[in-house]
């Protein structure tokens, strides 16, 4: 469960990437978020996992007011942010480590996630190596291993797609799939329409800080007869 | 030559603060520079240029015109040296682990360009300090030989024009000699697996042969100031010899200095040659080598590498494991390594530098009778020095006072991960804590039990230190949560580009001059027995280390909390 509402985000007094924005993420409800370069996914994202405060607005995760509870409701957040290039001297393995233990997942049950999304992953091999020495994909895959082990209700994910190669992705969507279906939430940013129409129930777009649409798919598709998904975007987000 | 300005800037512009960071605190900053002014620069220019003056003085003295550089040579040797120690690691990481490769290697332009935009980049940062040393040995030296000396010669205007080449230019064939030295060991380092572990071992005989050279110096007898000057007029310090060979420029220098126009001219052209080396070795060399860093590992069978890393998934309580990973990250970075934990070996060379020049007076040997004797002032002195170099150590490594700038890019790690902030600034704390902590602990029972001091004293010495430690970590963690420096090129650029490190030696320095200061006014003051006052210097130290526990865990966690990158 995500509530956002009424949250305004400023950056050094200046630029506003957030007006007002309002939406919730209900449990069992896979949310997609798209909207063009630059239009405040990142900064929201960033706001829902405490790494931004907001000027004004309340930010709610699991029912954990982010800015008031902070340790509780990021200890119940699985967050990937945008850039894998995290703590690189360390070994894969050690990095999934110390995330263990920092969530205070039981060493079984780490043990049993790496087993099972490494092998789903291919990076068996890879985890005994420096992240130095990994591609950004399996960077990017070793991050999602790394915030699904303590078993997290919600998923708040940055273009979690990027970079990874189509079975990678493949099982990425899989598993939020699985997420979803089990009672708990996912919210993701993403730029590939695709993934968006075929895997999401309800897709918020936002443009310039300002929230354009918030809903499902198909009554988006119900406003605008004969289009599809793409068209419907550039003409909401003014390109075309 | 456009495109070769541009380099020099981009490749240099990471030790620039951003607009915003400069912004956060300038006040701060201002005050700040003008105490690391005043209190490291200024004192060691001074000493610098004093020596230069003084054996100048008396060279000139005993050994007339022929040999009134001798002095100045000796410094601008050392200074040299230090330069080659120092500059291997920023040579090695601008040039090669640095992370703008990624964006200029695929860009059309040559490998000599690059090479020499990163090794201008290396000077100008390098420089600073070195500028001021240069300055005030030049400086002690015309003062020492003056313009019409009673003995002949003396500076002239060749000196002159000598001097503002020598303080632009005197790093240019020390770090020619650097980067000419990692282009053929990184070139050659491509039949090994592991390129940074060549870099550290590199980085490392650099310390082992500054310590070697040190005890080359060969004043095993003791340090006597008169037979040192005519040991150096008669060039009879085999070291000095060797070394004129290696750094072909100090003669030059110093014989521009004392009024040679040929040897100026020499001197300029030496300079530009070596320059010439080095984008002739980088042409050749550079490409090959810094393409084939990073590359994968060797495919163990699933089945093994399931092994392997199921050995390593343990509990530990969140404290210890991020005290784990910072100290992983310490020691798997050659720059950090190096400059973090390497440093703290330097201190024996100290020890013995001082050891031998203090032989003639016997300084050492009476005050350690003193000592033994249990004579008040000697123990007091005893105390406070032990509480300086604990402090001093400390602030050196950098370890604290880099510890918030380490996380760099990745800072909002910090934020997102569910740990007290509190909590993670310990687990930087106790890194610091235990690589000073051990340090210092050998070092001082190592010590005393070679000289025979009593446990009492040893215990009490220990424990003073500890408490020194984690005042001077909790202090250097403050102010580095104040305005960190998060963005940075690589990870040298995280320690050298990073002023907090000055900032707190020069606040730990005036906190140290004051404890000593009240201490022994309160000792000549004659009304307090000794141990009193030890009692009171081990109080004061266990508040410092609360006080700065208490700034870290109020002002310190709202810091963090207010960087938004
Ligand atoms: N650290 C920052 N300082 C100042 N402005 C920022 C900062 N981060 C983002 N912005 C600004 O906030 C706005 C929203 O940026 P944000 O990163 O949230 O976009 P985004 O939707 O994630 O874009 P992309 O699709 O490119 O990832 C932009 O105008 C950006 O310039
Ligand atoms: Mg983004």
């Amino acid at each position: 469960m995500i509530e956002f509402k009424g949250v305004s985000k400023t950056y050094n007094g200046k630029v506003k990437a957030l007006d007002n924005m309002n939406f919730t993420v209900g449990d069992g409800e896979l949310v997609g978020f798209i909207g063009p370069n630059g239009s405040g996914k990142t900064t929201t994202i960033k706001l829902l996992s405490g790494v931004l405060v907001p000027d004004n607005g309340l930010v709610k995760v699991n029912g954990f007011d982010v800015n008031k509870e902070p340790l509780k409701a990021k200890a119940s957040i699985g967050y990937i942010a945008d850039n894998p290039d995290v703590f690189l001297r360390l070994k894969g393995v050690e990095f999934l480590n110390f995330i263990g233990d920092v969530y205070k997942t039981p060493a079984d049950e780490r043990k049993k996630t790496i087993d099972e999304l490494a092998e789903r992953f291919e990076m068996q091999n890879a985890l005994n190596s420096q992240i130095l020495s990994y591609s950004h994909g399996m960077r990017q895959k070793l991050m999602v291993i790394a915030a699904l082990m303590h078993k997290p209700k919600v998923w708040i994910l940055d273009e979690p797609m990027t970079g990874l190669d189509p079975k990678s992705s493949f099982e990425l969507k899989a598993l939020m799939r699985e997420h979803t279906k089990a009672g708990n939430s996912v919210f993701f940013s993403t730029h590939v329409l695709e993934v968006a129409e075929k895997l999401c129930d309800k897709v918020v777009i936002i443009k310039k800080g300002h929230k354009l649409y918030d809903g499902t798919l198909a009554e988006l598709e119900k406003r605008n007869k004969d289009k599809n998904l793409e068209d419907i975007f550039l003409e909401l987000t003014g390109k075309k | 030559m456009n495109v070769f300005l541009q380099l020099i800037k981009i490749t240099g512009s990471s030790v620039e603060p951003s607009i915003d960071e400069k912004k956060r605190s300038q006040a701060f900053g201002v005050i700040m520079g003008f105490l690391v002014f005043t209190l490291i620069f200024i004192p060691v220019s001074g000493f610098v240029g004093y020596m230069v003056y003084a054996l100048t003085k008396g060279v000139v003295a005993l050994g007339g015109a022929e040999s009134a550089a001798a002095g100045l040579s000796l410094m601008l040797h050392i200074i040299a040296l230090f330069s080659v120690v120092f500059g291997f690691t920023v040579v090695m990481s601008v040039f090669y682990f640095s992370s703008d490769l990624n964006y200029l290697l695929p860009l059309p332009i040559s490998p000599m360009k690059i090479v020499g935009a990163k090794l201008a980049s290396t000077m100008i940062s390098e420089n600073v300090m070195e500028c001021f040393l240069v300055f005030s040995a030049l400086l002690g030296f015309m003062a020492g030989y003056g313009f019409d000396p009673p003995s002949g010669g003396g500076i002239n205007a060749v000196s002159i024009i000598a001097a503002i080449f020598g303080v632009l230019t005197f790093p240019v064939v020390p770090i020619c000699y650097c980067a000419a030295i990692c282009l053929v060991v990184m070139y050659f380092s491509k039949f090994f697996k592991n390129k940074e572990r060549v870099s550290k071992l590199t980085a490392f005989s650099s310390i082992v042969i500054l310590a070697a050279l040190v005890f080359a110096l060969n004043l095993s007898n003791g340090f006597d100031p008169d037979a040192f000057v005519s040991q150096l007029i008669n060039n009879d310090i085999g070291l000095l010899n060797v070394l004129d060979k290696i750094f072909f420029n100090v003669s030059l220098l110093s014989k521009a200095m004392s009024g040679s126009f040929a040897a100026l001219l020499l001197y300029i052209i030496a300079n530009a040659a070596s320059v010439g080396i080095v984008l002739l070795l980088a042409s050749k060399l550079y490409l090959k080598a810094v393409i084939s860093l990073g590359g994968g590992e060797g495919s163990a069978s699933s089945k093994e590498a399931v092994d392997a890393y199921s050995k390593k998934i343990k509990e530990s309580s969140q404290l210890m494991t991020y005290f784990k990973k910072e100290l992983k990250i310490l020691i798997r970075t050659p720059a950090y390594m190096s400059n973090c934990m390497g440093i703290n070996l330097i201190w024996p060379i100290f020890i013995y530098v001082f050891v031998v020049l203090q032989k003639q007076s016997n300084f050492l040997g009476d005050s350690i009778d003193k000592l033994k004797a249990g004579d008040s002032q000697t123990v007091l002195f005893a105390t406070l020095l032990v509480f300086g170099v604990s402090v001093l150590l400390t602030s050196l490594n950098c370890i604290a006072s880099s510890a918030v700038t380490r996380e760099g890019r990745h800072f909002e790690v910090m934020k997102y991960l569910p740990v007290d902030i509190m909590t993670q600034l310990n687990a930087k704390a106790l890194v610091s804590i235990v690589v000073s902590g051990a340090g210092l602990i050998v070092y001082i029972i190592t010590a005393f039990a070679i000289l025979g001091i009593a446990p009492s004293f040893t215990i009490y010495c220990v424990l003073l230190s500890i408490l020194a430690v984690i005042y001077s970590t909790y202090l250097g963690i403050y102010i580095d949560t104040k305005n960190p420096k998060l963005i940075w090129e690589d990870e040298l650029n995280a320690l050298r580009g990073n002023y907090h490190v000055f900032y707190n030696m020069a606040l730990e320095l005036i906190v140290t001059a004051a404890l000593c200061g009240a201490s022994y006014g309160l000792f000549l003051l004659g009304f307090l027995p000794v141990f009193i006052i030890q009692s009171l210097i081990m109080l004061l130290a266990a508040f410092l280390s609360y006080e700065f526990y208490t700034v870290c865990k109020k002002k310190g966690v709202a810091n963090i909390k207010k960087i938004e990158m």
